[in-house]
């Protein structure tokens, strides 16, 4: 019971990063929200284990993360065009800000926007990046600098890039 | 807060470290908050559910993947490395070798190949032992990685292969970066890779993909090399994750009226050393509307010696596909 409480607890307060963090490394809401759950079902099941670490978000979002990017999955989906279990309820299409973002993270190459989408929207600090996707840090740093520098010119913004 | 709101207030305080300040992106990443999920949030009692359901579902298909190494004669045995593999954090297995999407010959993308650091010696007993089944010494085995178990490019499928339609190359985009690259991945909720040995000891990878007809009609092909022993381990795997994603509820079932996933084996023996023909059937969505059929799906998996050939095909019916797997076969 005690560990029911404690799952639904970080449940509640974790799977709307996980799933705007997802949303934005795949730009398809519907997978997004598949991976979540599917992240905390596995979480659920060792959540004896992974209730007890540190950071028990950094592991639901490595697993969340590497559910989303199944490449079979997505190529099988782009190449019949075919939507996966989708919104049954009507929901607002997003903004057009949002809309533009989204596009210009999916031209990305997968290394930058990971790198991008941890840091800026997912908060990690660059360690933590570098350690949840297991490259050092001076490659997360370059990885975050050309990203930043892509995604100011798809966006048209001006970057400033001190603190990479 | 119900568990059904989906939540649009930034919920919890930002974990970990927050980054350095931003630059103009600043607004452009807040847009990216706070999204509105396609369908309300699961509850914690769903999500609980479905842990439940997936950890039942594991000891099974470990069991049946067990016995099935063990009715084959061991033939395929191999040592269990007792890591978290990529499918979840902690693992060990290190990226090595080949660079990520390099191109072969004939346009395929070769991934890394996957080595694993050992964290225990080959001869550890298999974690996934059962009582009643094999003992652990029967299962090791010393494992001698071949330099010459490559997958080259003659050993794909061509578009020629097809026969006639127009069948055109399919970029392999989304075949780069991380991840774990296996088909059979993503059959179903409640994967790891820790539980298929094969995983931990592929040598080599490929890929290619056709369409013709707009997307009609799709073929992906994957051909992997295994270190000696490991391909016949490698199609005990795809049986027991088969057998594990054999009927699987879609996720809130109940509320969207999808009914369930299924993979089943259909066919075998009829190409290679060793083949299996699985019929793939899930509910999608067209649009807004739940589709009233199942889309289904065929992939033929084929093995000659330690190289193993997974063949998916959309819109093509048996007969098409068993041809196409038999080509594959002689390709390997």
């Amino acid at each position: 019971m005690a560990d029911d409480a404690s799952f639904d607890a970080f449940y509640r307060q974790s799977r709307q990063r996980l799933y705007d963090c997802l949303y934005a490394l795949t730009g398809d809401p519907a997978e997004a929200q598949d991976a979540a759950q599917e992240a905390f079902a596995r979480a659920w099941q060792r959540w004896p284990t992974v209730g007890g670490y540190d950071d028990p978000e950094a592991w639901v979002r490595t697993v969340g993360r590497r559910i989303a990017v199944s490449r079979w999955r997505r190529t099988r989906n782009r190449l019949t065009a075919q939507r996966r279990l989708g919104p049954p309820d009507p929901v607002p299409p997003p903004s057009a800000a949002t809309t533009m973002m989204i596009s210009a993270l999916a031209r990305l190459p997968v290394e930058q926007r990971t790198a991008i989408v941890l840091h800026h929207l997912c908060d990690r600090s660059v360690a933590e990046v570098a350690a949840e996707t297991g490259v050092p840090v001076g490659t997360v740093k370059a990885r975050l600098s050309r990203g930043r520098h892509a995604l100011a010119a798809l966006l048209r913004i001006e970057p400033e890039d001190s603190h990479v | 807060m119900s568990d059904h709101d989906p939540g649009l207030g930034r919920e919890g305080g930002a974990a970990g470290t927050p980054p350095e300040p931003l630059d103009g992106l600043g607004e452009a990443f807040e847009a990216l908050r706070r999204q509105r999920p396609p369908r309300p949030f699961a509850t914690a009692d769903e999500v609980r559910g479905h842990g439940r359901r997936l950890a039942a579902r594991r000891r099974v298909a470990v069991g049946l993947a067990a016995v099935c190494l063990v009715a084959g004669g061991g033939a395929a045995a191999g040592a269990v490395l007792a890591d978290a593999g990529p499918g979840e954090p902690g693992g060990t297995v290190t990226l090595a070798a080949t660079p990520p999407g390099a191109a072969t010959a004939s346009g395929a993308t070769t991934m890394p190949t996957a080595t694993a650091t050992p964290t225990a010696p080959a001869t550890t007993a298999p974690r996934t032992t059962q009582p009643g089944t094999a003992p652990p010494s029967a299962l090791a085995t010393t494992v001698v990685p071949s330099a010459t178990m490559t997958v080259g490019p003659g050993m794909l499928l061509t578009a020629a292969d097809l026969g006639p339609g127009g069948w055109a190359d399919v970029a392999a985009e989304p075949f780069e970066g991380g991840g774990d690259a296996w088909f059979w991945a993503d059959a179903c909720a409640g994967y790891q890779r820790s539980d298929y040995p094969s995983r931990q000891r592929q040598l080599d990878w490929a890929v290619v993909g056709y369409a013709t007809d707009g997307g009609a009609r799709s073929v992906l092909e994957e051909v992997e090399a295994f270190a000696l022993g490991f391909g016949a381990r490698s199609l005990a795997d795809v049986r027991a994750v088969v057998a594990f994603c054999e009927n699987r509820p879609a996720f809130n079932a109940e509320r969207t009226g999808a009914g369930p996933t299924t993979n089943t084996i259909i066919r075998t023996g009829f190409a290679g050393d060793e083949s299996l023909l699985v019929r793939q059937s899930h509910f999608y969505y067209d649009g807004a509307t739940l589709a009233p059929e199942p889309r289904v799906t065929l992939t033929a998996v084929v093995r000659v010696g330690d190289r193993v050939a997974t063949v998916w095909c959309d819109g093509l019916d048996t007969e098409q596909v068993l041809v196409l797997a038999r080509r594959a076969a002689t390709r390997l």
